[in-house]
């Protein structure tokens, strides 16, 4: 069992508040992801809880009991850092013992528990090493079997895989899946990469400025986004925004934006009708007319026409990126990018239809910047 | 293509000239302290006319010359030892722990490095003459266990060393105490050895204040000792030479020996890069 509830947490230093009115529930064995630009306090969250920097305000509960005041020594929780911090003058085996020592495990056990933990990470060569002597990812194994080896209730880890390279990052963010499975943890982990966070978390709390936007899993928070920021910040390419003019006909609500008109599946209040609003739709949910056919079978369930609206637009920029070409369109001051199928033959500088997968656009108002 | 070789043959010549010259005191230091005495003055040539130990016969056999010596080594040794401790705790506390008044306390210590040391010399002559601490051991190194530059120099190297580190220990369960002792420390051994260096360096050549606080030959250090081959009216050259030399090996030995730490310096490649 380990249950970390953040409790109306503030964090000032001095004047500056980094964390306001924060309330996180990670439930036992999750794998939450805090995911935010940099300087959204994420890290200092990951810290509160490390015990590494003292609360202002409010309470953090391991499994029920405030944990507040506790030092970090005795907090029984282990933190993966970014840049890994091994002792240097350690080799691999010292550094992993080094916690059981401390705690006056004997010797016996210690050995046992190291040489577990280095086959669980496939380490098991490096034992003798100096951390100077090994590569960035070997580094980062060992930063995670210091860890592991405690067993410890809950791990926190800050940005662990910045600092590797694209392809090894990929792998290990798969192993660090497989690891929290087998280890059945709560692991609490921090990165600015919105990719990382949607590949790897149960769950993803969504940070800016201090301020938390939205707690859900990787989908609900992509496909239903609380506001402008997150929608903007999670999906890659971002979503588009479109600024557009709400109107009701026949029971129907359309957004109107000068040159075309879109009906909406949505159930809007009455105040809304005549209001400006932003409309954000997905890259992915614009393609190309040549290969709408794909489209609409991709999307079973969606059915009625109404929800796929062809627009003319003229196409300034094609990127190939493989399995799909990002377009950038334009028109009458409106720009969007698309993630058309390879298969749609567009050229820059042409002037072409895409059609609008309706169902999944999204409305933000434009004040308070939250989803309509 | 040219002009760079005639450059470079120029500088080369320049630099060893300046070496030459640089070595040249030593030199004649050495080959003075075997000449024979009464030898010297009005002899200009650089290599002795007829080699002798009769000036090391009189350093070691008819003055006090190893009882100085092991008084200059003990001083300096503890010296060394105590501001190795101290110097090294007071910079961490002054660069890592957060405690009211430390950025008020540090900027006393630097203070305290711009006072000459002839202002404070005949107080702590008093003291040290309170203390009952005149002659002795006591009083030669008690004044010199800590030091401002070696605090500075050791907190300036702490806070060079990644936070990262010290917080990963502490997750990791270990106190303030032990943070510095199996984790800084054994990371700071360039810092360590420079300042050991240093002091070892500045108490085995000091004259000024042991000059202050002992006067009994018995407990004189080495440049007091020397001093005494320095008469008034007359100065017996070989053998201040021989004295010179003898005083000058373990320093040199030293140096050698933590030469291969400044050189080897330590990699802080635990971390990323």
């Amino acid at each position: 069992m380990a249950k970390v509830e953040l409790i109306n947490i503030h964090k000032r230093y001095g004047a500056k508040t980094i964390i306001h009115k924060l309330n996180v529930v990670v439930r036992d064995k999750e794998f939450l992801v805090l995911v935010g630009p940099s300087g959204c306090g994420k890290s200092t969250t990951i810290r509160l809880i490390a015990g590494l920097e003292k609360v202002t305000d409010g309470d953090i509960l391991l499994d029920g009991s405030r944990i507040n005041d506790i030092p970090a020594k005795n907090r029984d929780i282990a933190m993966v850092f970014q840049n890994y911090a091994l002792y240097p003058h350690m080799n691999v085996y010292d550094n992993i013992a080094f916690a059981l020592r401390l705690r006056g495990v004997p010797k016996d056990e210690i050995d046992r528990k190291v040489r577990k933990t280095a086959s669980i990470l496939n380490i098991q060569e490096l034992l003798e090493k100096k951390p100077s002597q090994m590569s960035g990812g070997q580094k980062q194994r060992v930063a995670l079997g210091r860890a592991i080896v405690r067993e410890p209730k809950v791990f926190l880890m800050d940005e662990p895989l910045s600092n590797l390279d694209a392809k090894l990052r990929v792998q290990m963010r798969a192993e660090l899946k497989k690891l929290h499975r087998e280890l059945n943890a709560t692991i609490i982990y921090v990165t600015h990469d919105q990719v990382e966070a949607m590949t790897m978390a149960g769950r993803m709390a969504v940070l800016k400025d201090g301020w938390l936007q939205q707690l859900d899993t990787p989908l609900n928070i992509y496909n239903h986004p609380s506001n402008m920021f997150v929608a903007g910040f999670v999906g890659s390419p971002s979503m588009n925004f479109i600024r557009v003019r709400l109107k009701k006909e026949n029971g129907r609500w359309y957004a109107a934006g000068g040159w075309f008109t879109l009906p909406l599946l949505q159930k809007l209040r009455e105040e809304y009708a005549g209001k400006d609003v932003m409309l954000g739709i997905r890259p992915e949910h614009i393609e190309h007319i040549s290969c709408a056919g794909d489209f609409r079978s991709n999307l079973k369930g969606a059915g009625e026409e109404a929800k796929y609206q062809a627009i003319s637009m003229n196409v300034t920029m094609i990127e190939p990126t493989g399995n799909t070409v990002l377009a950038h369109l334009e028109r009458n001051g409106v720009s969007v990018v698309a993630a058309v199928s390879s298969k749609a033959r567009i050229r820059a500088g042409e002037k072409t239809d895409f059609v609008l997968n309706t169902d999944q656009t999204r409305l933000f108002d434009i004040e308070t910047q939250d989803s309509i | 293509m040219r002009g760079s070789k005639i450059i470079k043959v120029l500088s080369y010549a320049l630099l060893i000239f300046m070496a030459l010259l640089m070595f040249l005191p030593f030199f004649w230091t050495i080959s003075t302290s075997f000449k024979a005495a009464g030898n010297v003055i009005g002899n200009n040539s650089l290599f002795p006319a007829n080699p002798t130990l009769e000036a090391y016969r009189t350093v070691l056999f008819e003055v006090p010359f190893p009882r100085w010596f092991l008084n200059s080594f003990i001083v300096a040794a503890l010296v060394t030892i105590l501001n190795l401790i101290f110097d090294s705790m007071a910079g961490y506390a002054l660069a890592r722990l957060r405690f009211p008044g430390s950025k008020t306390i540090f900027l006393i210590i630097l203070g305290s490095m711009m006072v000459p040391a002839q202002v404070t010399m005949i107080p702590v002559f008093k003291i040290l003459q309170g203390m009952g601490m005149v002659d002795t051991y006591r009083g030669l190194i008690v004044p010199f266990m800590a030091s401002a530059f070696g605090i500075f120099l050791m907190k300036q190297f702490f806070e060079s060393l990644p936070r990262e580190l010290e917080e990963a220990a502490m997750m990791d369960g270990c106190s303030h105490f032990r943070i510095f002792w199996q984790i800084i420390l054994p990371l700071s051994s360039p810092a360590l050895a420079a300042l050991a260096i240093f002091t070892f360096l500045a108490s085995w050549n000091s004259f000024m204040m042991p000059l202050i606080i002992v006067s009994v030959p018995e407990m004189y250090t080495l440049p007091l000792g020397i001093a005494m081959f320095k008469q008034q009216y007359s100065t017996n050259w070989t053998v201040l030479m021989a004295a010179s030399v003898l005083i000058t090996l373990p320093v040199a030995v030293l140096y050698l020996f933590f030469q291969r730490w400044f050189i080897e310096g330590i990699s802080f490649s635990g971390l990323k890069g």
